[in-house]
């Protein structure tokens, strides 16, 4: 899968955080660019279709840069980052929300490549998961895109989420079970390892 | 049953080559920063003024008038207009205008003001007689029927009387502004014999007779005419009387009497005549009688035809005297 590289790509080291909070624009710079990837996926991930995930990481990047100064501890910096894009996707839903009743409003769909068919089946399968996933809160609906789609482990969401690791298995529990019944399936054989052994 | 993660993988792939876009899409940004962030604390700073300079149009913005009516008849009741202004009132009247700028109309009764000295304050009080203007001070206005008093307890106040007066009244000091009409000096009039202030009555009385026409001066006139009388002046009750009688309202016989017995009892049956004359001429009896012992000594016979004419109608002390004055005439006449 070519994108494959994009789920599995571990978080950036804390050196990047430190020297970013002690160094000047270039180190900033480089803070942003190995975080990109992550961000950008957070956005499509938790933004949904018809959502401009590119423009809302950007955001998300910029409101970093402003705002890094007031960072007090470089090892809360995933937690901190992941809630800017918490925030950022909140604002972009309510911008999208009252663009809908200005007058002479449009609402861009992004179009998936492939061609017509393809799109139409993407569309399909695409449509029942983000359905069933849209109906979760956005507490389950952020342990299952870290856990289970970006293969993330246990800790890690953890730390990105700022919750305790217990937190995140019983979240996660319940977003699967929750997730399954939206999706109109029955239980299956949990897959807890996972979230306690990572990758 | 499908894996989970399988299921969720149906979701579309982030497009890879969008990490490169938004890389570059950065970089502009960034490079753009220091101009936006100018541009920012500009639109901050206008904002900011903005901001200041619509607290500063609030807080001068001039504050609505308002209007309040004040009836207590029976007990005194408080009022408590702004900060800086209060009253008590017992009586009628209207508050109107602002916390700071207020008019009071009062129309009756007593009304106490409080105003919050050196705080920019200023109170009108307004009656029919006065205009009192305060600033910071505590203080009566009462309106009755002997005009508008002001008593001041604290400060100062300007009073400008309809009446003419005008001066400041310090603590302790106090002004009766005088009715300014006829009708309503007439009341004071009634209400100083009332109290028994006979000094101001006269001064009362000669201010309404300035303004006077018509039944309100012949009132004004016979209220005149008995106070000199009962001060002696008998020539000035006369004159009061000859007055009273040019315009007649009514009271002509009680006037005519009252100047005929005065003229009689002072002045002698030479200055009695005329009015005992128009009393005969009315029909007036017992003053026929009083007529006919002024004209015995000149016309005894004149006087003993009255006195014929008038037994029938007499009675009692009247009838006796009158016998009496007949018995006397038939000794001098033949």
């Amino acid at each position: 899968m070519s994108t494959r590289w994009m789920m599995t790509a571990r978080l950036p080291p804390e050196e990047l955080v430190l020297d970013a909070l002690s160094g000047g624009q270039h180190e900033v710079n480089a803070l942003a660019r190995a975080w990109l990837p992550h961000v950008y996926r957070w956005c499509a991930r938790l933004g949904g279709p018809g959502f401009d995930s590119e423009d809302a990481a950007h955001e998300v990047l910029i409101t970093m840069c402003r705002r890094l100064g007031g960072l007090r501890d470089a090892g809360q910096f995933p937690a901190w980052l992941f809630g800017i894009t918490r925030r950022t996707l909140a604002n972009h839903r309510r911008r999208a929300w009252w663009r809908r009743w200005l007058p002479a409003a449009v609402i861009e769909e992004r179009p998936a490549p492939g061609g017509p068919q393809r799109h139409v089946e993407i569309s399909d399968a695409h449509r029942i998961v983000w359905t069933a996933l849209s109906a979760l809160s956005e507490a389950h609906r952020e342990v299952l895109v870290l856990c289970e789609l970006e293969e993330r482990s246990g800790s890690e969401a953890a730390v990105l989420l700022g919750i305790p690791l217990g937190t995140v298995k019983s979240r996660l529990r319940a977003a699967r079970t929750r997730f399954r019944a939206e999706l109109g399936e029955e239980e299956d054989v949990p897959s807890d390892s996972v979230v306690g052994g990572g990758r | 049953m499908t894996n989970l993660r399988e299921r969720l993988e149906a979701l579309p792939e982030p497009d890879p080559a969008a990490v490169d876009r938004m890389w570059v899409r950065f970089l502009t940004t960034q490079a753009q920063e220091p101009r936006r962030r100018r541009q920012r604390w500009i639109t901050r700073g206008a904002l900011a003024l903005a901001a200041a300079a619509l607290v500063t149009l609030w807080a001068t913005a001039p504050e609505s008038p308002r209007s309040e009516t004040l009836t207590a008849q029976v007990l005194p009741e408080n009022h408590r207009w702004s900060d800086q202004i209060q009253l008590e009132t017992l009586g009628a009247g209207v508050i109107s205008g602002t916390s700071r700028n207020a008019t009071i109309d009062w129309e009756s009764g007593t009304v106490h003001v409080e105003v919050e000295p050196n705080a920019n304050t200023d109170v009108t009080v307004v009656t029919k007689e006065a205009r009192v203007k305060v600033v910071g001070t505590k203080f009566d206005v009462r309106r009755d029927a002997l005009g508008s008093t002001i008593m001041v307890q604290r400060g100062q106040v300007d009073v400008h009387c309809g009446d003419g007066w005008q001066g400041k009244l310090g603590i302790g000091e106090e002004h009766t502004c005088l009715p300014t009409t006829a009708s309503e000096l007439l009341g004071r009039a009634s209400a100083l014999e009332a109290e028994g202030q006979t000094q101001a009555i006269g001064p009362t009385l000669d201010r309404g007779l300035a303004l006077a026409e018509g039944p309100v001066r012949g009132e004004l006139l016979a209220r005149r005419m008995r106070l000199r009388a009962g001060k002696g002046d008998v020539d000035g009750a006369l004159a009061d009387a000859t007055a009273y009688l040019a315009s007649p309202s009514g009271r002509d016989t009680e006037i005519l009497r009252f100047a005929g017995w005065l003229s009689l009892e002072y002045k002698g049956c030479a200055e009695a005549r005329p009015w005992l004359d128009k009393l005969h001429a009315k029909g007036s009896a017992q003053d026929t009688v009083l007529l006919a012992e002024c004209l015995a000594a000149t016309d005894p016979e004149r006087a003993r035809q009255m006195l014929i004419m008038a037994m029938p109608t007499l009675d009692g002390e009247w009838s006796a005297r009158a016998a009496a004055d007949l018995a006397n005439l038939r000794k001098v006449l033949p």
